[in-house]
């Protein structure tokens, strides 16, 4: 018998016997069967597996010595023989509402729906006789073990109708009688710029990391961007080891360089530089198949199609070159030197060039850098132990963001991957968004009316934060910074979030667009930004859109209030001409 | 990869793992003890998993002997992104992990995450045939659902809902479930 699970919901297994030889036919009736559990009352969720072999078990080949000592404990270092199942079998297994007998004798109601699926199997005495069908389920169930359930008690009709009911009166409240949303506040001030520590961790190795990894250039005003392609390996590596001394380390940082050079490589490029199979193969998939392949997952229901050149196919950016400088003289005279060493035949070629500025707002006399909504830009971002000042809950562990060092979970940040290639080196996403302004002005004025503080409040809902950056008191969990930190909202907790944290350091492009203009969507003008972002730990930072644009269980967001500045979301802020991939910074 | 099937929002993992049979009792002492605890709070704060069911195989039915090795069969229905589902698992509940699948071969530990995932990633059988009675409703929207409802009868009772926002207590209904009320979930869910 099956026991009590913990709340009402019953959970049942049933393994059949497959006849010989009928296997495939079974899994073909199994595919094509329509959804005739539909009509079994009281059925929560079924699912029905043909199970032909066992899973072949193999000994890990990375882990850690708790795992280790684990196994020689329990198997006493003996790895698993060859394991057959000793015939196939069809699995059964459900949850549903009452007694498994009750379940099993609605299922008897299908009829030749069910004889089509069981009747491949050895001692199926068919639908006709009540008795003898749920027999044949009875002597054949498992009982469970234990259960879970996570969802609150309720039976299936119960909860279609309440989920029912609940869409009716969100649709009724967003079209309603105009309730309106009272002014917004704001309590705490905008967030205020890191601070270093006086004395760095010993053990980060400030001249391996690039500066940008442990801080944003805020004091650079403009920046180039250059896409690399490299066509022969002996000649890009002489290229690049030109070039690596004069990229700039975290230890320049503090002496606030008037300009500055950071590098990196995707996969494609490490593959064309000459790197071995073996220490290719050991990266993450997530930066192996690039995020070009994998935009599809990332941005789901928009994808690649809108990516522009040079990034229109995966793989073919092999390095990215930041430049940045404090004025447009120094950075143009960065740029020809660099430019020089790039000549034909030379191996490495210059696919394309981004240009970006800083925007900057001044109000009360004080300057400020702005992002094209009008919003302060740069701000929030997470502390790293060791080297920024801050609370111990608010620091970072440094692996989170620099491969070699301890993370999260107390583990060494890309333990698999080739010492050498990335030791003290970092995931990088680099991603240029486009923002539509005159759509984001034309939305907040649109429902402005319903807010006693006007378009200003609606901007500010969107975001979380009003225009100077303090955050507001009651942050709607669909807002952009929300979004991008999501503190205990997700399953899994503050805990899980800690893993995802990304650093991002960004520069807008193209020229404000002035608030006098119509504001008419589709004009075609749109200012963008751009946006990248730096993590390094475990390659499951390495996918920030599976937040951003967000819709698990906990952070659901509305279609009315999709993430504004820089985040990769599914509003309609930021369509356009995503492009993005995923490179590590290696050692050279 | 192994196909994780879906029905709308809720996806199904289903692991067979293989474990020596001495081992079978321990576990089913450990199973029981969890029974007797109670629904986890953690587990259940996590508030993405529908069901989730364990059992131990020593004797396939039918079977006369028993099979050479005992099975623990995990199977859970989630809504949200595998991987997710993975990494929550493996960092909020990594010793409870180790005391139910450490006896199967081939655990390689919940942490570091990577390992584990491929670890399930390769156990994860092809469901053949999945079926949800609610996929468009996530674990947290049901309890949102569920939510509102008890409200609504406590401010409106019988109140039709058509006639609801007409209802001199439809503002305060509305500013007591804002919250459960504003989660619509995916873009391509809610037109529907």
């Amino acid at each position: 018998m099956t026991p009590q699970p913990d709340r009402g919901a019953r959970s049942l297994t049933v393994l059949a016997r497959v006849a010989d030889g009928r296997a495939a036919q079974l899994k073909k009736t199994l595919r094509e069967a329509g959804t005739p559990f539909a009509h079994v009352p009281g059925t929560h969720v079924v699912r029905l597996v043909v199970i032909e072999h066992a899973v072949a078990q193999t000994r890990p080949t990375v882990w850690g010595w708790k795992a280790r000592l684990l196994d020689l404990v329990v198997h006493a270092g003996r790895p698993p023989r060859p394991d057959r199942v000793p015939h196939p079998y069809v699995l059964l297994t459900a949850t549903v509402d009452g007694p498994q007998e009750r379940f099993f004798a609605g299922m008897r109601a299908l009829g030749p729906e069910a004889d089509g699926i069981w009747e491949h199997c050895d001692g199926y005495p068919g639908s006709g006789d009540e008795a003898a069908f749920v027999r044949f389920f009875t002597e054949r169930s498992l009982p469970a073990d234990y259960t879970f359930g996570g969802a609150p008690e309720g039976t299936v009709a119960e909860l279609q109708n309440a989920a029912a009911l609940r869409r009716r009166l969100a649709a009724l409240a967003a079209t309603g009688n105009g309730g309106r949303v009272p002014a917004l506040t704001t309590s705490a001030p905008a967030p205020v710029p890191q601070r270093p520590r006086k004395d760095v961790a010993k053990n980060l190795r400030l001249a391996d990391i690039q500066g940008m990894v442990l801080r944003g250039f805020g004091h650079h005003h403009a920046a180039a961007h250059l896409f690399l392609r490299f066509t022969e390996p002996g000649a890009a590596r002489a290229w690049l080891g030109g070039v690596a001394p004069r990229i700039t380390s975290a230890a320049e940082v503090q002496e606030r360089p008037n300009r500055a050079l950071h590098l990196g490589l995707s996969h494609s490029g490490l593959a064309a530089l000459g790197v071995a199979h073996d220490e290719l193969d050991a990266f993450p998939e997530e930066f192996r198949a690039g995020m070009h392949a994998r935009e599809d997952r990332l941005s789901p229901g928009r994808g690649a199609g809108s990516w522009t050149g040079p990034f229109e196919a995966p793989g073919s950016v092999h390095a990215v070159l930041m430049v940045s400088a404090t004025t447009p003289e120094i950075l143009g005279a960065t740029l020809r030197e660099l430019r020089a060493g790039t000549e034909p035949g030379g191996g490495v070629l210059i696919l394309d060039e981004i240009r970006g500025d800083r925007l900057v707002a001044t109000e009360g006399g004080r300057k400020t850098f702005i992002e094209h909504f009008g919003f302060a830009d740069g701000l929030s971002t997470p502390l790293v132990a060791g080297y920024d000042e801050g609370e111990p809950a608010d620091l970072l562990p440094p692996g989170e963001f620099i491969l070699g060092l301890p993370d999260v979970d107390g583990d060494i940040a890309g333990r698999e991957l080739p010492g050498e290639l990335s030791r003290n080196g970092s995931y990088l996403v680099y991603r240029k968004l486009e923002q539509d302004v005159p759509a984001f002005r034309a939305t907040t004025e649109a429902v402005a009316h319903r807010f006693d503080g006007g378009a200003e409040d609606v901007a500010a809902a969107l975001v979380g934060r009003r225009r100077d950056g303090a955050p507001l008191d009651r942050c709607p969990v669909a807002s952009h910074v929300r979004r991008a930190n999501p503190l205990d909202t997700l399953p899994g907790g503050t805990k899980l979030s800690r893993r995802h944290l990304m650093l991002r350091r960004g520069i807008p492009y193209g020229p404000y667009l002035p608030e006098a203009r119509p504001t008419t969507a589709g004009s075609g003008v749109c200012s963008s930004s751009r946006w990248s972002a730096t993590s390094a730990g475990s390659s499951s930072s390495c996918r920030p859109s599976g937040w951003a644009t967000a819709t698990s269980s906990a952070a659901a967001a509305s279609r009315t209030s999709s993430p504004p500045p820089g985040v990769p979301g599914r509003g309609s802020w930021s369509r356009g001409s995503h492009r993005r991939t995923c490179r590590s910074r290696a050692r050279w | 990869m192994t196909v994780t099937a879906r029905s709308g929002r809720s996806t199904a993992l289903t692991v067979l793992s293989p474990m020596p049979r001495l081992w079978a009792g321990p576990l089913r002492a450990i199973l029981y003890v969890r029974k007797l605890l109670g629904p986890a709070r953690d587990l259940q704060r996590m508030s993405f998993i529908h069901f989730a069911h364990w059992s131990v195989i020593t004797r396939f039915p039918g079977q006369q002997r028993p099979a050479r090795y005992a099975y623990l069969l995990f199977r859970s229905d989630f809504n949200g992104d595998w991987d997710e589902y993975i990494d929550a698992f493996s960092i909020v509940i990594p010793k409870r992990m180790a005391l139910i699948w450490g006896w199967s071969y081939g655990y390689p530990g919940a942490l570091p995450p990577e390992p584990f995932r491929r670890y399930i990633r390769r156990n994860d059988l092809p469901v053949d045939h999945y079926w949800s009675a609610y996929p468009e409703s996530s674990v947290s929207e049901i309890a949102s659902a569920l939510r509102v409802r008890d409200k609504y009868r406590e401010h409106l009772g019988d109140t039709d809902p058509a006639d609801a926002p007409a209802h001199p207590a439809w503002g305060r209904f509305l500013t007591d479930v804002q919250g459960d009320l504003h989660a619509w979930g995916h873009d391509d869910d809610t037109a529907a």
